[in-house]
């Protein structure tokens, strides 16, 4: 993570940057001046309240959206044209999950660029596909119904498909949303492997996200503060969430000099 | 129903009409499938009854203007597209609440339709069998226009298969993967439109929706993966529209409402014996 942004040398190095961004929906203001960069190997928490704007900070990310004003750049360039280098896994509560797709299918839709509008998939596409199924250690499901999986499953499944395109950036929306703890532990791990390959930019709302990997955490309320993990504190939080919340640290490690907490935050009811 | 099988190697008004089912079957089949799963029957719905509009003011440019040319196919397919776009055009450009805007070219064409019916002379009999259906009237070259339609909703739907269904799972990722969502979902709109015009004369503007749905529906249930369901529902439209023909042939009843009721008994059997199996599932 690097605060100060364009810096000559290490350009090549930043895969994510916003500069000066604002975005709002109408007459709503969603993100102020928000700028932050995001180095390539970086995995890039962004936490806030609900509608605090970290979804749209992904979507601009991804060029689903335009920012109102101020320049958002990934690999150097405008979003629409990195689309192919980003791999994009969305919040699985979105999806119709009786579709009648089988989870191949759902993987190789990650390809579809690739495969142009070929009527049948090549054994090359569906070998990758087959490949990023085994990754998230769900090749054995390649033939059942996408319907007929739990949610953990699911969740695997889409981050495979993120995954298909051999993606150097991957962006995540609350991955862990309505999965339970074990489920998430072991998603934590996967992602932790994956990050050895790619750059991890990660959404959440909830605080119990702090891997050991994580290194720089975003927390966005219309405008955005960035932290080095180990300064995630109690004051923090309440300056984020603008009243009190609970800290209980689950994790704690001292690592090269570095610092690292998971914490927990459950706001108190009320509070304000 | 037997003098319907009996009959049927006799007239040739019969065998059009069975042909009619198969033609109409495998359109419903394929965009059915897309209708259900994209969640747009409304929209479908709407434009099956904004086509009133068009057929109206054919047969009145037919009768009044003597533009011959004009048929009400030619008034339908143009005013079915129009709906299209216009439905496509709001969710895109005007960002309007895109439900009212569909009930209202649901209603408006109707309106379009009825001011010319009414302005046309000794018409009534048209008006009845546009609303309501009238398979048994199918001649040999509306036949060959169907077939048309069919090719080249497979000349269109074939190689964009996998884009369409990545676009009806999830939109948003179809985005991020560089394909152009809006362009998509205009087509899918525009061939919808088209398939309904083709289901008007089996079983006419009000009942189309069903048709194209409850086999679809239906069809959901027994299939785990997207063209399973569009084969099924394809098959399952030309057997129960075949079927419905049979059983109201001899009591003479309305051919479209018979076949939409037998549509919608297969597809409430299924969903309770579905339902059923899933409850004692979970007992077991």
């Amino acid at each position: 993570m690097n605060t100060e942004g364009r810096r000559g040398d290490d350009r090549e190095d930043v895969v994510v940057r916003l500069e000066h961004v604002s975005f709002a929906y109408g007459s709503n203001l969603v993100l102020e001046d928000v700028s932050l960069s995001i180095s390539r190997g970086d995995f890039f928490c962004i936490v806030g309240p609900n509608g605090g704007g970290k979804t749209t900070i992904l979507k601009l990310v991804l060029g689903l959206l335009e920012p109102g004003s101020g320049v958002v750049e990934v690999f150097g360039g405008p979003p629409r044209r990195a689309r192919a280098r980003i791999g994009y896994m969305p919040q699985h509560t979105f999806i119709d999950p009786h579709f009648p797709v089988t989870v191949m299918d759902v993987v190789l839709m990650g390809r579809i660029n690739a495969a142009g509008f070929r009527v049948f998939h090549t054994g090359k596409e569906r070998e990758a596909a087959y490949q990023a199924l085994e990754m998230v250690e769900m090749g054995s499901f390649a033939k059942r119904p996408f319907s007929a999986l739990s949610g953990g499953q699911a969740q695997r499944v889409l981050l495979a498909r993120a995954l298909a395109s051999m993606p150097e950036l991957l962006v995540l929306d609350e991955p862990t949303a309505n999965v339970d703890a074990a489920v998430e532990t072991g998603f934590h791990g996967l992602l932790e492997t994956l990050n050895e390959r790619m750059t991890i930019v990660l959404v959440t709302h909830d605080l119990g996200f702090v891997s050991r990997r994580t290194r720089s955490v975003a927390c966005v309320n219309r405008r955005l503060a960035v932290h080095p993990t180990c300064e995630i504190s109690a004051e923090t939080m309440r300056e984020l969430y603008g009243r009190d919340v609970h800290m209980v640290r689950h994790d704690t490690l001292l690592e090269k000099g570095r610092g690292v907490q998971a914490c927990q935050g459950d706001r108190e009811g009320g509070g304000g | 129903m037997t003098e319907f099988f009996a009959d049927l190697p006799r007239f040739e008004f019969l065998q059009n009409a069975v042909m009619a089912c198969v033609l109409a079957g495998l359109a419903c089949g394929v965009m059915g499938s897309y209708v259900v799963t994209r969640r747009i029957s409304s929209v479908a719905g709407a434009i099956a009854h904004s086509i009133l509009g068009g057929l109206g003011a054919a047969r009145y440019c037919q009768v009044v203007l003597g533009w011959t040319w004009f048929t009400p196919m030619t008034g339908a397919v143009l005013m079915a597209l129009a709906s299209a776009l216009v439905i496509s055009w709001v969710r895109v450009a005007l960002r309007e609440r895109e439900d009212t805007v569909i009930q209202a070219v649901w209603a408006v064409g109707m309106a379009i339709g009825l001011l010319f019916i009414f302005k046309t002379p000794g018409y009534n009999e048209d008006l009845m069998s546009y609303l309501f259906g009238s398979i048994l009237m199918v001649t040999q070259r509306d036949l060959w226009v169907m077939a048309g339609l069919d090719v080249m909703l497979l000349v269109v739907c074939v190689p964009l298969y996998s884009r369409m269904v990545a676009v009806c799972f999830d939109e948003e990722f179809a985005v991020t993967r560089g394909i152009d969502v809006q362009l998509n979902h205009l087509l899918m709109i525009c061939l919808v439109a088209l398939t309904v015009v083709l289901l008007v004369s089996v079983a006419g503007i009000v009942m189309v929706i069903a048709l194209l749905t409850l086999p679809a529906a239906t069809a959901s249930h027994f299939s785990g993966r997207l063209w399973h369901m569009m084969v099924l529902s394809g098959v399952l439209t030309a057997v129960l529209s075949i079927a419905g023909m049979a059983v109201s042939y001899e009591p003479d009843l309305p051919v479209g409402a018979v076949i939409i009721v037998l549509a919608a008994c297969v597809y409430i059997l299924v969903v309770i014996t579905a339902r059923a199996r899933g409850i004692r599932g979970m007992r077991a």
